[in-house]
């Protein structure tokens, strides 16, 4: 199972998707988060998946992003991310 | 004269030396602005010659010159403050102030203790007016505008980290935009954000914690960064340092919010000598005659065979060496101080032809004699200026052929088996074979039983009168000069070659020695003469065996290992006859001169020897095949070989 990430991925947005994240870490040793309906997304998103990947580094498990969009690939490459993320279009 | 008098001869001999080289720090600045933009690093070095200029003009009293640099200083002050911004008029009017400055500095030279009066003062007043037109124009400006005290700093690229405030996201701002913005403005890289930073899940706030740093591509004030984040001011932290090139350590200036720190200007220090080249031509041609004593010596203490003293000789043989190859570097320059006057030549011709034209260089760091260095500027200048009259296209032209409308010149020079060799080579129109060989047919350079390989025709330029050029125009046109090239590249024992392709371009490559005073020599025996020849020509040294003789039969060539190899054989060339010692044997030097291979069938091949090159005597000028002579330990004469004369005999036959 996987987490679809909500087509707004702001700042505004994800105390919601938070939520429902840290549940799912709690359950899973892998999180996939499904990106195909993100239109947006913003710094403070881009934040929260780098704590997220800290958080699943720290606990040992696997964090995983798929079907990214062009708009989330391109914050994605700004903030130099790709490398430090598994990330798959 | 009195001895005062003599002093300040003396005195202005040296104003005038500095004074030159500070002008051409400044025009080499000028361009350097006018073909990669402005910099404060460059016009602060502008400014520090004329600076200095005025500051020993003041020293020696030179009232007219100190008065006239004092204006180009302020209005060059005006513009390393950023209060007047540089363009293509000011950047030509300098330029004609560099050369103004040039012909006082040269009239104090040759009228001592004079003021100039007449032309050179209207010239003056022109420019002064022109100068002030631009100083008044800041005036008004400023008397407008509220009086700002600003910083001056640099314009350089930046290692930039940015904190970003806590608050942001709650302000509904986003870091990306202005990460976005910054690199539309200077393209940055090297960029690294902080996850570790950000932490862990673990009581999450919605705080911004993103820190990042990168590098700037493009040259930037410290103000303009802090206008980019303007917007949110109190809400960042930026640290700002200069990107050190080629050291290990950054040195870190941290730039808290308004905090600000100008970077220090560095001025390279260098330990050097100002010595007079007289001095250093006197210490190698005593050098010169060392070496030969020392042959002497040598040879008298061969006939002795004595162990020890042998062994004595051989030691001072090898430090005498050292010492040549230590005096001979002195001499030595970088090819790259004649290569950026060109910068100016091929700026003021192609404003002149109205082309746009870019000089590339490359090899600057070559080094050659400085001889050499000296002598190859007019030749080169003749080049160049051929080739953008002529070589280049109109812009209309090249666009209409699809090419950039920006011509190129580019400007190499490499070092070659002992020779340096410059290429001026250019994109344009390249050289009309059949054009060049009709002109010559017809003024009488070539018969009409001549055939000619390509760079033959190409080289029929080279000869006195000729060119081809349909409008004769006040640069070139008129035949003179390119034989004077050639003229002047022989004279320097070195060789000029031609390629040319329709459309494509021409290249002219250069080759010549890297010294003229000794070269390292290698001594062979014909009859009962002498020849030099120099060592880095040679490949190798073979037996002429009956088998090769056979071979050749009456042709002048053989097969070596699958190539022919042209033969000249000395004793005919050099009309002696061959020693009549049946137990010597034919040896073939193998020479390769310009990648062209030719073999010398000498008598006697005696070894490596250390040549002083004595130039040959006006009543031997028609005689060719030799660049030279030298004189032997024994205190025989040999002569040094031409090779450049004989590979075409070789060729020939």
């Amino acid at each position: 199972m996987m987490i679809v990430a909500p087509n707004e991925f702001l700042f505004q947005s994800i105390s919601s998707f938070l939520k429902e994240i840290e549940e799912e870490l709690h359950l899973k040793d892998t999180v996939v988060i499904d990106f195909t309906n993100v239109v947006e997304i913003d710094s403070a998103g881009v934040q929260v998946l780098i704590a997220l990947k800290n958080e699943t580094i720290a606990q040992n498990k696997k964090l995983s992003l798929i079907h990214i969009s062009n708009a989330t690939d391109e914050i994605f490459s700004l903030y130099n991310i790709n490398q430090f993320m598994e990330i798959s279009k | 004269m009195t001895l005062d008098e003599q002093i300040l001869i003396e005195s202005m001999k040296e104003f005038a030396q500095e004074s030159f080289e500070l002008l051409e720090n400044m025009e080499s600045g000028l361009l350097e602005i006018q073909e990669n933009g402005f910099t404060k690093d460059t016009i602060n070095a502008i400014f520090r010659s004329v600076h200095t200029t005025k500051g020993s003009a003041g020293m020696f009293k030179l009232q007219h010159l100190a008065e006239f640099t004092h204006i180009a200083e302020n209005l060059l002050d005006e513009i390393r403050n950023e209060r007047i911004k540089i363009d293509e008029d000011i950047l030509n009017l300098f330029l004609d102030v560099k050369d103004h400055m040039n012909t006082l500095v040269l009239f104090y030279v040759q009228n001592i203790a004079q003021e100039p009066t007449g032309n050179i003062v209207s010239v003056s007043e022109s420019l002064i007016a022109q100068l002030k037109k631009y100083l008044d124009k800041d005036r008004e400006k400023s008397t407008t505008m509220a009086i700002k005290e600003e910083i001056v700093e640099p314009s350089i690229p930046r290692h930039i980290k940015i904190i970003f405030g806590k608050n942001l996201f709650i302000n509904g701002m986003d870091p990306a935009n202005f990460i976005r913005y910054f690199n539309e403005l200077a393209n940055i890289s090297n960029f690294s954000l902080d996850f570790h930073a950000i932490g862990t899940l673990e009581n999450y706030q919605n705080e911004c914690k993103l820190i990042c740093s990168f590098d700037t591509s493009e040259a930037m004030t410290i103000g303009e960064i802090e206008e980019i984040f303007e917007f949110i001011k109190e809400d960042v932290i930026l640290e700002i340092s200069p990107i050190v090139v080629n050291k290990e350590i950054k040195n870190e200036s941290i730039i808290e919010s308004k905090q600000t720190q100008e970077t220090p200007i560095n001025i390279p220090k260098t330990n050097s000598l100002r010595v007079d080249s007289n001095k250093i031509d006197n210490i190698i041609n005593i050098l010169g005659e060392i070496v030969i004593a020392n042959s002497t010596v040598v040879a008298r203490a061969n006939i002795l065979r004595d162990a020890p003293l042998n062994e004595h000789l051989s030691t001072l043989s090898r430090m005498l060496e050292d010492i040549r190859e230590s005096a001979m570097k002195v001499r030595m320059v970088q090819i790259g101080e004649t290569f950026n006057k060109f910068k100016r030549t091929v700026h003021d011709i192609s404003s002149k032809l109205n082309k746009d034209v870019e000089l590339i260089i490359s090899g600057g760091d070559t080094e050659v004699d400085k001889i050499v260095a000296e002598k190859i500027s007019d030749p080169l200048v003749h080049i160049i200026r051929n080739a953008i009259d002529h070589g280049l296209e109109s812009t209309q032209e090249r666009l209409l052929k699809g090419k950039n409308k920006k011509g190129t010149i580019k400007l190499s020079a490499t070092h070659e088996a002992g020779m340096i060799v410059i290429e001026i080579s250019d994109d344009g129109k390249g050289l009309d074979e059949e054009k060049i060989y009709v002109k010559a047919l017809q003024q009488g350079l070539i018969s009409n039983e001549q055939i000619l390989s390509q760079k033959e025709i190409f080289s029929l330029i080279l000869e006195a009168g000729f060119s081809t050029a349909e409008a004769v125009t006040n640069l070139s046109g008129r035949g003179v000069g390119m034989d004077v090239v050639k003229k002047n590249i022989e004279s320097l024992r070195g060789m000029i070659e031609i390629n040319s392709a329709k459309d494509k371009g021409s290249t002219f490559t250069l080759r010549l020695p890297l010294t003229l005073a000794i070269i390292d020599g290698f001594l062979v025996k014909v009859g009962e003469s002498y020849y030099v020849i120099p060592l880095e020509m040679i490949v190798e040294c073979m037996e002429l065996t009956q088998d090769l003789k056979d071979e050749m039969h009456t042709n002048n060539f053989i097969n070596l290992r699958g190539k022919i190899l042209p033969l000249l054989d000395l004793r005919d060339f050099c009309q002696v006859n061959r020693t009549d010692n049946k137990l010597s044997r034919d040896n073939i030097v193998v020479i390769n001169f310009a990648n062209n291979k030719f073999g010398l069938i000498v008598d006697e091949l005696l070894g490596e020897f250390q040549t002083v090159i004595k130039p040959l005597g006006v009543i031997f000028k028609n005689i060719k095949g030799f660049s030279g002579a030298t004189i032997l330990g024994s205190g025989e004469v040999a002569l040094i070989l031409d090779l450049q004369v004989l590979l075409k005999y070789a060729y020939k036959k």
